[in-house]
């Protein structure tokens, strides 16, 4: 880069060549005041704030316009160009509210800090009202409120030249100008791609996200993607979105498998808070992120990342035991292992998986899938011991390891506490799915009745259905309206013929030693949690009834199955004890991760408390704890966009599912996932809300030393 | 890379204002230029899109009656301001013309702000509109063109204009066949209060009941 | 992690914060300022100017208020139910403090009052190119302090909120920052002076120390960021607790600020009354905005209404209003009109460019009721119809004469009559919460049982007790005159404390 020498305010300062004056005086760390110009977008010099003298020219230029030139002379503060100055943010002022105390943008607004710079408020000018700035502001996503437009033009700019959008335009109304759209069409109708690069830039209140957009907890740039802040992994959903969308399914594979060895199992059955969180579905309805990461994964035919993926550091000589073969202890095994450690799992099942194998149903997960992503945890050095049973995490600790974790889950169904509980064909929902997945035998009626209204009695519904049993009958406390359950989990329950009692709290079991013959419960209109988390019932008094049934289900909550033999402290519910910060439990060198410490969630949840047991349990074992890999490299985004017809309203892509009729009678998967065609069209349904985080920050003058 | 706007000068003819006629006020004559020049604004400039609203909003209050005594020099900063560092022809030329006005009829302006008249009987807050008495017919002529039905009176009857509904219009000129319209500034026609059969108003009557 | 050493550090770089800063660098200590927001200036970015005593202004203007006279009137005000030492030296201070900021090149256009009762103890920051007092010329003040504060070293952190005080065995050694890229700061120190300015946006803290409702009883002013991270931390080290108040007003919510015209004219002096049909205030003082909010949270659910009928806006087209404001500078009442129907036609969010300034319980809030008659008018509004019919009757009888129940000055007794009536509903409002913070005439930090923490100071709004329960608008300029002067005597009295045997390192 060629430079040139200048000198600004007796200061000599070497630019580079083709610079602005402007941008090599900020470089320099000398203030100019600026409010249209920004760093990543072409100069208007509209606002006049950053006029300067150079020596030979006879008045006042824009420095945001004029290239440096060798040899040039330039001063930026004089009386004339304190007036020039003066004069436009008075103008500009002449039209913006005069009270900010209620602006949400109060003393992070460029403007205000510009009136303390130039020492400029409302004074001498008339006030101008505009009248036409409201026109069709709403909308979902932005609020604009315009009173508050200094017409800079950056939103018009960033729209038109880095999106190439282009939809914002000097707007000109009954002799007033406003930014507004073609016709003052709605943004939705005018094809605004909400990316929301428009807001990043507003230097003032004028354009900002709807309140509760994003998280006031993370930090900006996590915030900034509700999806990738929502992730219990914290995966970079739009990066692999965007891949996807690309044709780049590999490279997406990559983006996800840098947070959790479980993409496909997730790309069945997580419980997407992402999409919860996905901007997009104020304007219609979220990106559908899981089967995209599911699309993603069976159409990655290179596996690029698995090079990067396979690297392990060289052996530390530390031995660490996992105690649990599913998702938490899993995932923390193979951090483990390649932060070079030597890692044994022990498993008490015959199986691996945990709950991904025993618990969640095979017709919404199926089985190869676990297997093979284990499979590839396995060729990572790690050895997983089934069938092994451990019954005290300080003796195995003895035994010679330098660190345990205990994942043991969650795998001790509990029962209401009520008569005939403990009799046969009285099962707990943990009971019934790990013989079914287990292929083992027992015994069913004809009539089953399955109390609670989680996801996970629904599982057991729908396996009773593929058992061939007709009668089934899920009793739930909640409303209708109010289900713990997934939408999708409840209406495809509903389409097998399952029967849902909604707002019933069940009182008892009917029958004898000899059979259960019903469930008794009562009508409720209301129930609430006391402070000790017991359960408040407003029931109608008289509402008593039986539901029919010689097979009883408890899906009503899970604990770890641990007792205080295991050498560890226990907390209420026989959750293992730990301190949050480092996961740590009472014993010195012993861990624990997953449901066993905050009891039943989410698989999702479970690889996240994994990562962190594994990142701390290095840090213990003398590691750095950086668990963090980048097996994608990441390119330059494309910052363009361009215009989409009817982009706002682009229909949400859904997934092929199988028949009621013909799902019903096997335990084959019902979700059979998106084709290319429809993943690539959901792909390009996302916002992209990443990409504006890539939009410079403007500096205030006090940040600057030359001010 | 000097950014200068696309739009040039505002089609305006300095002739009209260099030698003005009596009636032509130029407050007004710049008012209506600053609205055209505003309305011409493409948006991208503060002194432009800004500063011609706000001449042309300084320059409504001084022909409304809202002037204050900073204006002229607030106008003239102003002015000076936007022409020296516009980027385009509209504004630039729109303040010239402002600069040579405000330098060439300093007296006109002054009254409009200082003692609330029109010289010209041009700026509607100054004005009034009457129906001299000895010209009028009576025809009803000019009652039914009023858009505010400020005017009453009858076949016959001299036709008085009701002063508070009148919005100094204009629209009852034309009509009148007789030229008994007029518009008055600070001096303002002898008129009845109601109206009186056509040749019983005596416009001097006056001076005829001294004693003496 | 980052690690800082300073003498001082100051938290918060408002008014009072820049005001520490700078006198602490003054006495050669180094500084640390502390700014969670992107700018300096707090809320002194929205004033006009601070109160004085004793400036050349008023000598100039032959104001004859002696520090004397100026310390009688708050004391009589507060019923010496205040720190009368902390009054004392703050008014000895506030006429110097004027020069001090002249000396950073501030420009003051003279000194004010805010209504016709009040002193003229109100300095106008000049704001450019104008000789007229002009809001939010505070914030002109802020630049000047800032550059001052750098001039003698002070080291600024925008962007970088404070998040703990740090002591050891009772003494302050430090604080816990937050840097812009979310790195930990820790900053050593033997000083460090709280200015956040209180809690004006947090209606938690506001419902719990002060027992309003923000959006339901009360729609006081709510600048960003206040949300008291100073008290919060003060008293996380064991600082004591004073009762906390607020600068109260009233308004009309959505009406005030939103419709000028609408807004000042049922600001006027015309017949007040509660839910009840009965006048319980003198209406003449209704421009004490500060009387005016006392009186209507007394009455029932903190609420009062002013009444108004045609023949009082007639009055007022014809006349123009009878109280005109700074601030608003409503004179007349040609948009009357306009503004009434907008605000009438429902759309009253999306209209009026000014709406979107409003929190959503003040855009949604119902505060003028229009009606052909005073029983439609009381069903409306919830106001007792009976009472309400025999107090405008009454009040009518006495217009012309006498007000033979609060003796309001007969100019303002305009009789009520339709064909329109107007019934406005104001609620209790203000500027921000006022003191919470336990302080000595020192400015140093207390804890409950009045002993200081060695090191811990604290100035501005979060120790402000020093208008009682009610804020003194008749010596206008009060709240930034205190924050100014507190910060300086915070900054100078911990640099004292630095150098004096009692400090300990």
């Amino acid at each position: 880069m060629q430079k040139v020498n200048i000198t600004i305010n007796d200061m000599k300062v070497e630019a580079k060549a083709g610079q602005t004056v402007l941008q090599a005086a900020l470089d320099a760390d000398i203030y100019i005041p600026h409010l249209c110009a920004h760093p990543d977008l072409t100069p208007q010099g509209g606002c006049k704030l950053c006029v300067v003298e150079i020596n030979g020219v006879e008045s006042a230029v824009t420095s945001c316009t004029t290239e440096v030139e060798e040899g040039m002379v330039i001063r930026t503060k004089t009386d004339n160009l304190s007036r020039i100055r003066g004069v436009a943010l008075e103008l500009m002022l002449a039209s913006h509210p005069g009270d900010c105390t209620s602006c949400p943008v109060y003393l992070n607004c460029e403007l205000q800090a510009m009136m303390q710079y130039l020492g400029v408020a409302h004074s001498r000018l008339r006030r101008i009202e505009k009248k036409n700035i409201r026109i069709n502001s709403k909308n979902p996503l932005i609020v604009r409120e315009m009173e508050r437009c200094i017409q800079c033009g950056r939103c018009i700019r960033v729209c038109s030249d880095i999106r190439e959008v282009g939809i914002l335009k000097y707007n000109q109304k009954d002799g007033e100008i406003y930014v507004g759209t073609e016709n003052d069409l709605p943004f939705r109708e005018a094809d605004c791609r909400f990316c929301g690069a428009c807001i990043e830039i507003c230097p003032t209140g004028a354009l900002r996200d709807v309140e509760g957009t994003f998280s006031k907890d993370s930090p900006r740039e996590i915030a900034l993607t509700p999806c990738r802040d929502t992730c219990p992994a914290g995966t970079d959903i739009p990066k692999y979105v965007r891949l996807v969308g690309e044709g780049k399914y590999s490279e997406a594979v990559g983006i996800i498998r840098e947070k959790l060895p479980f993409p496909l199992s997730l790309g069945y059955v997580c419980n997407h808070t992402c999409e919860t969180a996905c901007k997009r579905s104020k304007l219609n309805s979220p990106v559908g992120i899981r089967s995209l990461k599911r699309f993603a994964v069976e159409n990655d035919l290179d596996g690029i990342w698995k090079d990067k993926a396979m690297k392990k550091q060289a052996p530390t000589g530390k031995k660490v035991a996992v105690i649990g073969a599913g998702p938490a202890g899993l995932t923390s095994a193979l951090y483990l292992a390649k932060k070079g450690h030597a890692v044994t799992v022990y498993e008490k099942l015959p199986v691996v998986g945990g709950m991904m194998t025993v618990g969640i149903p095979e017709y919404r997960l199926p089985r190869e899938v676990v297997k093979a992503e284990v499979a590839f945890i396995e060729n990572m050095g790690v050895e997983i011991v089934t069938d092994k049973k451990i019954d005290s995490a300080l003796e195995l600790k003895n035994s010679g390891y330098d660190a345990v974790l205990i994942a043991v889950g969650t795998h001790k169904g509990r029962k209401l506490s009520m008569n005939l509980s403990d009799q046969k064909q009285v099962y707990t929902a943990l009971e019934f799915l790990a013989s079914t997945s287990l292929k083992k035998e027992i015994t069913l009626g004809n009539k089953i009745a399955i109390i609670g209204g989680g996801n996970v009695a629904f599982d057991c519904a729908r396996t009773a259905v593929r058992l061939g049993i007709k009668n089934i009958t899920v009793i739930c406390l909640e409303p209708k309206d109010a289900m713990l359950a997934d939408e999708e989990e409840v209406i495809q329950a509903q389409e097998e013929g399952v029967i849902i009692k909604n707002s019933k709290s069940t009182i008892g079991l009917e029958g004898s030693e000899s059979g259960i013959t019903g469930v008794k419960h009562i009508d409720v209109n209301n129930f609430s949690f006391g402070p000790d988390g017991q359960l408040q019932l407003d029931a109608v008094e008289g509402s008593e009834s039986i539901t029919e049934a010689d097979t009883v289900i408890f899906a009503a909550g899970q604990m770890p199955d641990l007792d205080e033999n295991f050498g560890v402290e226990l907390n209420r519910g026989n959750r293992v004890a730990v301190n949050p910060e480092t996961l740590e439990t009472d014993k010195t060198g012993i861990f624990a991760a997953g449901d066993a410490i905050y009891g039943t969630k989410v698989v999702i949840e479970a690889v996240a408390s994994g990562r962190k047991a594994a990142s701390e349990i290095d840090k213990y074992l003398g590691g750095d704890g950086n668990i963090s890999e980048e097996l994608v490299s990441r390119s330059v985004m494309d910052k363009k966009l361009g215009k989409i017809a009817g982009f706002s309203e682009q229909k949400r892509e859904e997934t092929e599912v199988l028949e009621a009729q013909s799902r019903k009678c096997s335990f084959s998967k019902v979700d059979l996932g998106l084709d290319e065609n429809k993943a690539c069209r959901e792909a390009g349904r996302c916002l992209q809300c990443d990409l504006r985080i890539d939009l410079r920050k403007v500096k205030f003058w006090a940040d600057y030393k030359y001010k | 890379m000097k950014i200068t706007c696309e739009k040039t000068a505002l089609a305006v003819n300095p002739a009209v204002i260099e030698n003005k006629a009596d009636d032509l006020c130029s407050v007004d004559w710049v008012k209506t230029l600053f609205d055209e020049a505003r309305r011409a604004s493409c948006g991208k400039c503060t002194f432009c899109r800004e500063g011609t609203q706000q001449i042309y909003k300084i320059i409504e209050d001084i022909t409304n009656g809202e002037g204050e005594s900073e204006d002229i020099a607030l106008l003239t900063e102003l002015a000076q301001m936007i022409r020296g560092n516009s980027s385009c022809e509209i504004a630039r030329d729109a303040t010239g013309h402002l600069l040579t006005v405000l330098e060439k009829y300093e007296d006109e302006w002054d009254m409009h702000i200082k003692r609330k008249r029109c010289p010209a009987v041009v700026c509607k807050a100054y004005i009034s509109v009457h129906i001299l008495p000895d010209k009028c017919q009576g025809c009803t002529a000019c009652i039914t063109a009023c858009p505010e039905k400020a005017i009453v009176g009858g076949d016959g009857l001299i036709h008085v204009i009701d002063q508070e509904k009148c919005t100094r219009c204009g629209e009852c000129f034309a009509p009148c066949k007789y030229d008994g319209i007029v518009k008055a500034g600070a001096v303002k026609p002898k008129t009845p209060e109601t109206p009186v059969p056509v040749g019983t108003f005596e416009s001097g009557g006056n001076r005829r009941r001294r004693r003496g | 992690m980052k690690k800082m050493e300073a003498d001082v550090v100051v938290i918060a770089g408002g008014a009072s914060g820049l005001a520490a800063a700078v006198a602490a660098a003054e006495k050669d200590a180094s500084v640390i300022l502390f700014e969670k927001s992107s700018t300096t200036g707090g809320a002194a970015n929205m004033g006009m100017g601070p109160l004085a005593v004793g400036s050349h202004y008023q000598k100039d203007q032959m104001v004859d208020l002696t520090v004397d006279q100026a310390f009688r009137v708050l004391m009589d005000y507060t019923h010496w139910r205040v720190d009368a030492r902390l009054v004392r030296k703050y008014l000895d201070l506030s006429g110097s403090t004027i020069e001090w900021l002249e000396g950073m090149g501030i420009e003051f256009l003279g000194a004010f009052k805010y209504f016709a009762q009040s002193h003229q103890t109100w300095h106008i920051v000049k704001a450019f190119g104008s000789n007229k007092p002009a809001e939010r010329a505070g914030s002109v003040m802020a630049k000047a302090m800032t550059d001052r504060a750098e001039e003698l070293g002070v080291e600024l952190y925008l962007q970088t909120p404070v998040k703990k005080i740090l002591t050891e065995n009772g003494k302050v050694t430090g604080v816990m920052a937050q840097g812009p890229d979310g790195e930990e700061i820790i900053a050593e120190c033997s000083c460090v002076i709280i200015a956040t300015g209180g809690f004006g946006d947090n209606p938690k803290m506001i419902k719990e120390y002060i027992g309003y409702d923000w959006g339901k009883d009360l729609f006081s002013f709510r600048i960003p960021g206040v949300v008291g991270d100073g008290l919060n931390m003060a008293w996380e080290v064991g600082a004591g607790k004073t009762e906390v108040t607020m600068e109260m007003t009233f308004e009309t919510p959505g009406i005030t600020n939103v419709y000028k015209t609408l807004s000042e004219t049922v600001r006027q002096p015309n017949l007040m009354v509660n839910l009840e049909g009965k006048r319980f205030y003198n209406e003449e003082f209704i421009n004490n905005t500060v009387f005016t909010g006392n009186a209507i949270c007394r009455q029932t659910q903190r609420c009062g209404f002013t009444i108004l009928g045609d023949s009082v806006i007639d009055h007022y087209r014809k006349n123009g209003l009878d109280y005109v404001t700074m601030h608003h500078n409503i004179k007349n009442l040609d948009k009357w009109d306009s503004e009434l129907n907008t605000y009438l036609s429902g759309d009253r969010v999306s209209d009026d460019p000014l709406a979107g300034l409003q929190q959503e319980e003040q855009k949604n809030a119902h505060s003028l009721y229009v009606a052909d008659s005073l029983e439609d008018l009381a069903a409306q509004a919830g106001i007792d119809a009976k009472n309400l019919i025999d107090t405008v009757e009454e009040y009518n009888a006495m217009c012309g004469k006498q007000d033979t129940f609060f003796n309001k000055n007969p100019k303002y007794l305009l009789p009520i009559k339709g064909p329109k009536y107007y019934a406005a509903k104001h609620f209790p409002a203000g500027y921000g919460s006022l003191g919470g913070i336990k302080i000595n005439d020192n400015m140093q930090v207390l804890t409950d049982s009045g002993k200081a923490i060695p090191g811990l100071y604290a100035c501005g709004t979060d120790v402000c007790t020093i208008f009682g329960d009610s804020y003194c608008f008749i010596l206008p300029g009060n709240t930034m005159g205190f924050a100014l002067n507190s910060g300086r005597m915070a900054g100078m009295n911990s640099i004292d404390y630095i150098d004096s045997d009692d400090f300990v390192e």
